[in-house]
């Protein structure tokens, strides 16, 4: 284990990231903004468990596989969300969350 | 064994070659489009043929597959039967609404959620119960946004995804942690040891993700206080995808956490166990009392649907043999009297609000509706002799066997709250029946065949659960 | 009638006929209300039957039919019937049978009317007969929803209201029940047969604080239905928009049932608590006693007023019971019995006047006995047996309460009389105001053909001779209740 840098500093990084994206995504109205936060989190949540599972179970790769597909389906996650903001914004020219619901269809 | 995976798993696998096939089918010919639900449809059966068949050769079938990531036991068989047969209410209901426009998103989103349900049962580790409920959760943003006039459901859809997503991260934080102070991801065998084995750090870390974890599940779930975006969704998509997304999705993750968390508190978690009862004894005080308050009755059964929530929770708090029990017959009878009350709601018209004073007088005009309403309403509220009651009676005892009366004496109080909204609309519909003081309700249009047969056999599932289904469920589970 | 499961088919028969009335073609109302005539009284004789064969001398269970059901969650089928339900059982059948045939003009819905009528009927037997504890809640609630509808349906104005609170007032009794009745599942013998917790409660095994706890949850579901002071206010708002059948049932068959659940589980499986709370529970019967009746006093309404009768005159059984006494019992069951004759026969009444008059209203209602000489008689009748009068059976249910509540609370007991005095004053007052005096310029008019129809006048028969019967020679029905009186009061020590 590096004298240096070990899995506390890894976990305290994650979790700085972690609440930085959770202050953004409640605090932000742009849903784009709010996407973005949400990234930031997931990213925490991939550094936390490849650092885990670097410091913990160095033998078993378990951690790395689990943050491998949170990519993939965070991807996903993004196609699909930018589709449904272009979907509204051509409807409403918004894409402000809390102007949205004020909207009636 | 090769062979056998390939038998064990084979209801997912035709719905996974109808899905690619309708994809496919659907971009080449357009022509296709309006056998889109047909093909849904014939897909479904033949899985849930199949699934009973897995469920026959049970002793050659049952087991751990795909590296212990998967398992086929009598809890998967359940997930599947409930699943299909819910999924066959909800094609025949969707069956008009979109039998061309949209027809293979429609259809092929909702196909890949009920697979997504699937692997979160069956699932045995905390990746696999992640990739079922983002399987799950996708297409559901999808569907509903898809709408065929109104804008709102595109708005409905986003902030839907938006607060899912977050759900989704969060409960991820809680996994990563849980990885952590635990080392495996499996819960093959039960995830969480005795505590008293854990040192402390090890225990604190273990406390939060325990936190994270049940802050985002339910969300998935719709416990209060994570329930907040359920009403406005339901309220903006169609009634046939809220009416899915109310239910099956519900019940599947419930399963999950039953496999989860229900080991766990038999071994002892203080801190996890009181905040998940405080979560349970709110959902079922706030869902109930604010659903009181409800015009709006697509509103009304979200709060309603919280508090149900809060129900099924008291099982997985109980913990054990007879919980789960309790817990699957209870979740039957969810599934179907929601699934039921949403296609009246179907049925009485798609576009427009459906108020509680829309229900005036509709046992003299309608009284089939009236009578399946009936039936629905008053098995969600409890009533003897349909399945509501046996299942709410299964879980309040379960909870009483346990230990926990009180928390049994909340349920049962705020069943009579509930039962004052459900009683709300019975005696609207049949307030009129003989004196005829009020004014007119709203006329409805022609009912289409395959929503009536979808009514048909949700009051059917209704009442048979209830009157002949407690032997068998409570005593074959 | 050896060998036939005689009470499955008691309560499998309404059933039967409940689901054959809904197969009938609509539109042949005639051929419905034939039915529902003939089940009920299939129903009446297969009671009369069981009557008959019932060895009166016996404590404990007759007819006993004891199956395993649904081990898992501790139920089982076991129905059995001794002294103190038989006559709650005859009284649910008699006064069915008499329902069915006063809704003979009945206009609307009739189909639906009598499967109500039918289900109602399930339960109410049910009821009497269960000898599980879940078997026991299944029907208790059963009866809530026709109950529901009769009144929602066919009631008055505010029946949307009265109906949702009838039911959710009981509701909140019932469910507190469950709990109890759970909790003696689970401090108990893991069963909810009934006779095995009533073994385990005598073996003296519940706990004491267990059996105080126990006790309070069933005391309010018991307290709610009966309907015990404080907990009566949902009984007037149910009674007065509920249509006559509705009311009839409710106060004659259903309002027993809370009566009946004290001393078929309280009193034998709470044996401690049952003392501990037993002065309580009948002062709370002396205070319903004396509060209906100066309420009733009050009344503008007739219905009200009746309905009022029914919280002072249930506080008699509650008396009764609480005294723990083998008079005191008797005399509860008794005046069950007798509360179901006579009231439902007030009810019976009071429906005849509204259909007539089209008012309730005791200051607009004059001098009946001269416009229909019949019915102004028949209210007298009615009144004299319910106020207590001595040789009519009203006297013998309130005596033998009385006299129970004596040997065990003394003088306490002999507050109740401020109530009989009550009681006397306000049935003088409505045949004073209503029956015999001169109908003045003012006062309601009878609108239709006024003299009694054979439907309205066949179901007052038997009522009024078991009134009178029972008033004269109540020794055969004391003679089915005693032994199981005596059982349990010996429970108790008393």
């Amino acid at each position: 284990m590096s004298a240096v840098v070990g899995l506390r500093e890894f976990l305290v990084l994650s979790a700085v990231l972690f609440a930085l994206g959770l202050y953004g995504a409640l605090s932000k109205k742009s849903a784009i903004m709010i996407l973005m936060a949400i990234e930031l989190m997931t990213n925490a949540v991939n550094i936390a468990l490849i650092a885990m599972s670097r410091f913990l179970t160095p033998g078993l790769m378990t951690g790395q596989f689990f943050a491998a597909f949170i990519m993939v389906v965070s991807t996903a996650e993004i196609g699909l969300g930018l589709a449904l903001v272009l979907a509204l914004y051509r409807r409403t020219r918004t894409v402000e969350v809390d102007r949205i619901d004020r909207l009636k269809g | 064994m090769y062979l056998n995976a390939w038998l064990a798993w084979s209801p997912e696998i035709v719905l996974t070659l109808a899905w690619a096939g309708m994809l496919v089918c659907g971009a080449l010919w357009p022509r296709t489009h309006p056998y889109m639900r047909h093909a849904t449809l014939a897909a479904l059966l033949i899985a849930l043929g199949l699934a009973g068949l897995v469920a026959a050769n049970a002793h050659s079938l049952y087991g751990l597959y795909f590296s212990e990531a998967a398992k086929l036991d009598s809890v998967t068989t359940f997930g599947r039967l409930l699943f299909g047969s819910a999924g066959v209410l909800v094609v025949l209901a969707s069956w008009d609404v979109h039998g061309e426009e949209n027809a293979v998103e429609f259809f092929g989103l909702f196909v890949l959620s009920l697979l997504g349900e699937v692997v979160i049962v069956s699932g045995q580790n905390l990746l696999m119960l992640f990739l079922g409920i983002e399987l799950l959760a996708l297409p559901t943003y999808a569907l509903i946004a898809i709408h065929k006039t109104r804008a709102r459901a595109i708005a409905a859809g986003l902030k839907y995804f938006l607060l899912g997503m977050f759900a989704s991260v969060v409960m991820l934080y809680g996994m990563a942690l849980l990885y952590g102070s635990l080392g495996t991801i499996s819960y093959v065998h039960a995830l969480f040891p005795d505590p008293s084995h854990l040192s402390a750090a090890r225990l604190g870390v273990l406390q939060f993700a325990f936190f994270f974890l049940i802050l985002g599940l339910g969300f998935k779930v719709t416990a209060f206080p994570f329930h907040f975006w359920s009403p406005d969704v339901y309220a903006g998509g169609s009634t046939q995808v809220v009416a899915y997304i109310s239910t099956v999705p519900k019940v599947a993750i419930m399963l999950a956490i039953f496999r989860i968390l229900g080991p766990a508190f038999s071994t002892g978690y203080p801190i996890a166990k009181w905040f998940l009862i405080a979560i349970a004894v709110l959902s079922m005080v706030y869902g109930n009392i604010v659903a009181l308050m409800q015009d709006d009755v697509r509103r009304m059964l979200a709060y309603s649907g919280v508090a149900n929530t809060g129900y099924m929770l008291i099982a997985i708090i109980a913990g054990g043999a007879d919980s789960q029990a309790a817990l699957l017959f209870f979740l039957v009878v969810y599934t179907f009297g929601n699934l039921g009350a949403f296609f009246v709601v179907l049925g009485m018209g798609e576009d427009r609000h459906i108020t509680i004073g829309d229900f005036d007088g509709l046992a003299r005009r309608y009284p089939v509706l009236a009578l399946a309403m009936g039936c629905f309403l008053f098995s969600l509220a409890g009533t003897p002799p349909l399945a509501g009651f046996f299942g709410k009676f299964a879980l309040f005892k379960s909870a009483v066997a346990h230990g926990l009366p009180l928390l049994a004496l909340v349920g049962l109080v705020t069943t009579v709250i509930s039962v004052g909204y459900y009683l709300k609309i019975a005696s609207n519909m049949y307030g009129d029946l003989v004196q005829r003081d009020l004014p007119e309700g709203r006329a409805i249009e022609r009912i289409p065949v395959p929503l009536r047969i979808a009514l048909v056999l949700a009051v059917t599932a209704t009442l048979v659960t209830g009157v002949l289904g407690i032997p068998l469920f409570l005593g074959a589970l | 009638m050896t060998g036939l499961p005689a009470l499955t088919i008691l309560v499998a028969m309404p059933l039967l006929f409940g689901v054959a009335t809904l197969l009938l073609p609509s539109g042949n109302d005639r051929a419905v209300k034939v039915l529902g005539i003939v089940g009920t009284s299939a129903v009446f004789v297969w009671t009369v039957l069981i009557m008959g064969a019932f060895s009166t001398g016996a404590p404990g269970m007759q007819f006993v039919e004891v199956r395993e059901w649904v081990p898992v969650i501790g139920m089982t089928y076991h129905l059995g019937i001794d002294g103190l339900s038989l006559p709650l059982v005859f009284l649910a059948s008699l006064l069915t049978l008499l329902c069915a045939i006063y809704s003979w003009r009945l206009k609307e819905q009739v189909k639906t009317f009598f499967f109500l009528l039918f289900l109602l009927q399930v339960g109410m037997i049910g009821v009497f007969i269960a000898l599980d504890g879940i078997m026991f809640y299944v029907f208790w609630e059963i009866v809530l929803v026709p109950m529901f509808f009769m009144i929602g349906i066919w009631g008055g104005e505010r029946r949307r209201y009265a109906s949702v609170k009838f039911f959710i007032y009981t509701l909140i009794g019932s469910v507190v029940m469950l709990l109890g009745l759970m909790l003696l599942y689970m401090w108990g013998p893991k069963t909810f047969d009934l006779v095995e917790i009533a073994k385990w409660g005598q073996a003296g095994k519940f706990g004491m604080q267990q059996q105080l706890w126990i006790y309070g949850c069933l005391f309010l579901g018991f307290a709610v239905k009966v309907p015990i002071f404080p907990f009566h206010t949902w009984l007037p708002d149910a009674h007065v928009e509920a249509p006559t059948v509705g009311s009839v049932l409710l106060a004659g068959v259903l309002l027993k049932m809370g009566g009946y659940g004290f001393l078929r589980i309280s009193l034998p499986a709470l044996p401690y608590a049952f003392k501990y709370f037993s002065f309580s529970l009948g002062l709370l019967g002396v205070i319903g006693i004396v509060y209906g009746a100066a309420v009733a006093l009050t009344q503008k309404d007739l219905k009200k007023m009746v309905a009022y009768s029914s919280v002072s005159h249930m506080g008699f059984v509650v008396l009764g019971i609480a005294s723990a006494t083998v008079a005191g019992i008797d005399g509860a069951v008794m005046q069950m019995f007798n509360h179901g004759i006579i009231t439902g026969m007030l009810f019976f009444l009071v429906g005849m006047i509204y259909e007539r008059y089209h008012t309730k209203e005791i200051a607009r209602l004059k001098g009946i006995v001269t416009t229909i000489p019949v019915l102004g008689v028949i209210v007298a009748f009615a009144s004299f047996a319910s106020l207590g009068l001595p040789a009519l059976s009203g006297f013998v249910g309130e005596f033998m309460t009385l006299f129970g509540g004596y040997q065990a609370f003394g003088w306490v007991a002999g507050i109740s009389v401020i109530g009989i005095v009550l009681t006397a004053a306000y049935f003088l007052r409505m045949l004073q105001q209503c029956v015999f005096s001169p109908p003045t310029e003012d006062s309601a008019i009878c609108e239709m053909p006024c003299e009694l129809r054979a439907t309205e006048f066949l179901p007052l028969v038997p009522l009024m001779s078991f009134a009178l019967f029972l008033g004269l020679y109540p020794q055969p029905f004391l003679a089915i209740i005693n032994p199981a009186a005596t059982a349990l009061a010996a429970i108790i020590g008393r």
